[in-house]
């Protein structure tokens, strides 16, 4: 449609410049706009489903259509994690014990590791608890009381960057590989309800990111919450403690 | 969920704003000085449309030498290099005064208030819309973690670090530095950089495009009519929007790209262009100042893109057929910062670093083979530019030959590869692959210039920007074979958004034909 237009023109202004030498200014003046119009019909057209476009009115990388699709939660998470204390399981993982229920060597080497430091790089203060190694999130509160931010794995991917590992292990190749390849997704949650206090995960300088560890999966989604939140609805909840492992 | 998230987020709006807006007048204010002191192509208006994409290349390349040295980044180091520039720049200037007899010369141009003042207000003006918002950017993954994450590490780290990996040998460390702008100033996206940087261009264009208007003697008042109509083509032209407000390196390598050969096309204007200057001339008339401004724009623009030495190779051979500048001073300027700097960063990644990912963009071999031709060219232009007749006469020729042997030789080296890519490259141009209309635009374009040239039984020549343009097409089908795997046939393709990158210098080479058409009419 395009080319059989643009070459209607074409020749239609080629023969009005042989035939009306004198009018060339103006052949050339009308053939200019009409070739502005055509362009800018195709833009009006097609542009927005080509690329996503964003007025970012919040000055913020995370716009609030990523809500809306459930994408790039990593873009959000530190502007509420910075300057924070964040408590997380102090819960370890060899790769025997990581093969023996299953899952990829490599679980055992990024198991929490690669979460804590997004958190620090995001600015946070990390605080390993171990009195949460048995702590879950129950599926009654799961439903009610989270909030699904998106899928997460190009987050813990690109966590590549913060790490300290040796070659292989701390490369991009092998991050891709078991974040985006071989994983299923993960998803990241947070709780943004006021907690007892009156705080939400952004007024309150303390913080918890639960890991859903489980022996059936190797995806653990993250959960975000406040501390008064954890120690009020999750620590004490019989319903929370996860099965050893 | 959207409402929390937005009030979350209206916690930062303010001081973000003001934050992003500071630095961009700070960016400015920079380049205005540089460019003052040194009397920037004599030219006020050129000194205030260029100050901003100068201050931003001094950043780029102030960071990037720290980084490639191995030093930690910090915004003291940073003006630091650019203040000792600043010396240097006075020092040249102060060299250039005291060589001048007879005519009052000030030490500082005039700074003529009159005029620069509507310009800075309406400059700052431009800034606040830019930084607001309201003009809407494009944004993927690359976007987020090639141009968001991993500045952002390299201000958290402060120095390269070896588990960057790949980052080190796919990403434009010039580009890299661009993005920590918002981590270093503690505020959090630089799209308000982005855009005003982009508004900045559009004005950069509509001068260039009304400077050639005049020069067809058809009066001021063509000439705004004639540059106006182009720019509205040039905004109307769907890659062009694409890639300017898509948050990746190719915007700023697109506008650096033009902005550099209109600053050399102005650099040119009035020499003969036969007899090469003398150092002592070229250091009085200004010349040597304005290479060292316009080389500052030239190198960090090389460093935005992995191919970047690549097409500033094509750009500095297309230039030294333009310019009059001495031999020596054309060489060691354009090219050996660019050469030194680069070797810097290759050593410090594959060297001390040691850098060996299964796949990478930049290998030890590619970085081999683009350090030896940079330093080809540099000894081209050392000993042989000017002295052979045959060289001087057939350049472009020459270049755009050499640059289809390249791509016969590619060819013969895997034939599958090259004729998979041209495949792709020639279904991203007519499929929805960001090009719109603009493909059969422009062959329309082309068709009725030709035609009007051999009717008017006038011979058909290449001007700067045409040998430009065909050079950089030959040239990013070599690149992208160079990258070793397929292209894909998608928009966010590197090798289509290379490509995309070339559409302001096009628009601007067909202009230069139509207005040619118009005059001889």
């Amino acid at each position: 449609m395009k080319t059989v237009f643009a070459l209607s023109v074409t020749i239609a202004v080629i023969l009005l410049l042989l035939i009306k030498k004198e009018y060339r200014i103006r052949i050339i003046t009308g053939y200019t706009g009409i070739l502005i119009l055509f362009n800018l019909a195709y833009d009006i057209l097609l542009i927005k489903n080509t690329v996503p476009f964003y007025r970012p009115f919040s000055q913020t990388y995370y716009q609030k259509e990523f809500a809306q699709g459930g994408e790039y939660p990593d873009s959000l998470l530190p502007l509420i994690l910075k300057g924070k204390k964040i408590y997380v399981k102090d819960d370890p993982y060899t790769i025997e014990e990581a093969k023996a229920e299953g899952k990829d060597y490599l679980y055992a080497y990024y198991h929490g590791v690669n979460l804590v430091n997004f958190a620090k790089f995001s600015g946070a203060e990390v605080i390993k608890d171990e009195t949460m190694n048995d702590s879950a999130i129950p599926g009654s509160l799961r439903e009610s009381d989270f909030e699904c931010l998106g899928m997460a794995n190009d987050m813990f991917r690109y966590t590549f960057l913060m790490n300290d590992f040796w070659e292989e292990l701390g490369n991009y190749f092998t991050y891709q590989w078991y974040y985006y390849d071989h994983l299923d997704p993960i998803f990241a949650y947070a709780n943004i309800l006021p907690d007892k206090g009156g705080k939400d995960v952004y007024t309150s300088d303390e913080l918890v990111i639960l890991w859903d560890s489980s022996h059936e999966r190797e995806e653990e989604d993250i959960y975000l919450m406040t501390k008064e939140y954890y120690d009020d609805r999750i620590r004490k909840d019989p319903e929370s403690i996860s099965s050893k492992r | 969920m959207e409402i929390w998230i937005s009030n979350l987020t209206d916690n930062f709006t303010a001081e973000y704003f003001i934050k992003q807006f500071l630095v961009i007048l700070a960016i400015f204010l920079t380049g205005i000085i540089i460019n003052f002191v040194s009397g920037f192509m004599r030219d006020t208006m050129i000194s205030v449309l260029c100050a901003f994409p100068m201050g931003l290349s001094l950043y780029i390349l102030c960071g990037y030498m720290i980084l490639a040295a191995g030093l930690y980044i910090s915004v003291k180091k940073i003006l630091f290099i650019e203040a000792a520039f600043l010396c240097f720049l006075l020092l040249i200037r102060y060299l250039a005064v005291k060589g001048e007899t007879g005519a009052k010369t000030g030490f500082f141009p005039s700074l003529q208030a009159k005029k620069i003042l509507p310009v800075v207000l309406i400059l700052a003006a431009m800034a606040a819309v830019s930084v607001s918002g309201i003009i809407s950017v494009s944004l993927s993954n690359d976007s987020m973690y090639y141009f968001n994450l991993y500045p952002k590490a390299l201000v958290n780290y402060g120095v390269l670090r070896r588990e960057f990996n790949v980052m080190l040998t796919d990403v434009g460390l010039g580009a890299a530095v661009i993005g920590t702008l918002p981590h270093m100033f503690g505020y959090n996206e630089g799209f308000g950089v982005l855009t005003f940087f982009n508004l900045n261009f559009i004005c950069i264009f509509a001068r260039a495009a009304y400077n050639c208007a005049l020069k067809t003697g058809r009066g001021k008042g063509f000439g705004v009519k004639a540059s106006l109509t182009v720019t509205l083509f040039l905004l109307c032209a769907m890659p062009f929007i694409i890639i300017s407000k898509w948050v990746m390196a190719n915007v700023y390598f697109m506008e650096y790209m033009f902005i550099c050969f209109y600053l050399f096309s102005e650099f040119s204007a009035g020499e003969t262009g036969e007899t090469i200057l003398s150092f002592a001339d070229s250091l009085k008339k200004g010349r040597i100042t304005d290479v060292i401004l316009i080389s500052v724009m030239v190198t960090s623009m090389s460093f935005l893109r992995m191919e970047g030495s690549m097409m500033s190779i094509l750009f500095i051979l297309i230039i030294s057929m333009m310019v009059s500048l001495p031999d020596t001073e054309l060489a060691v300027i354009l090219l050996l910062p660019q050469i030194l700097l680069k070797l810097l960063y290759d050593i410090r990644i594959f060297v001390l670093m040691d850098i060996n990912a299964p796949y990478t963009f930049l290998t030890r071999e590619k970085a081999v083979i683009e350090l030896a031709a940079l330093v080809l060219v540099f000894v081209y232009i050392l000993f042989l530019r000017g002295r052979w007749g045959f060289l001087n006469r057939h350049m472009g020729g020459l270049i755009l030959f050499g640059l289809v042997c390249v791509n016969l030789v590619l060819f013969l080296l895997d034939r599958t590869l090259y004729i998979n890519n041209m495949t792709t490259f020639i279904r991203n141009l007519s499929n929805r692959s960001g090009w719109g209309a603009f493909p059969v635009t422009v062959l329309s374009v082309v068709l009725v210039t030709s035609v009007c040239r051999l009717t008017d039984k006038k011979p058909f020549k290449l001007n700067g920007a045409d040998l430009f343009v065909l050079g950089y097409i030959l040239l990013t089908f070599a690149v992208c074979f160079a990258r070793g795997n397929e292209l894909q046939e998608n928009i966010g393709d590197s090798g289509n958004r290379v490509l995309l990158q070339i559409v302001p210098m096009t628009v601007f080479a067909l202009y230069i034909h139509v207005l040619d058409l118009m005059t001889e009419g």
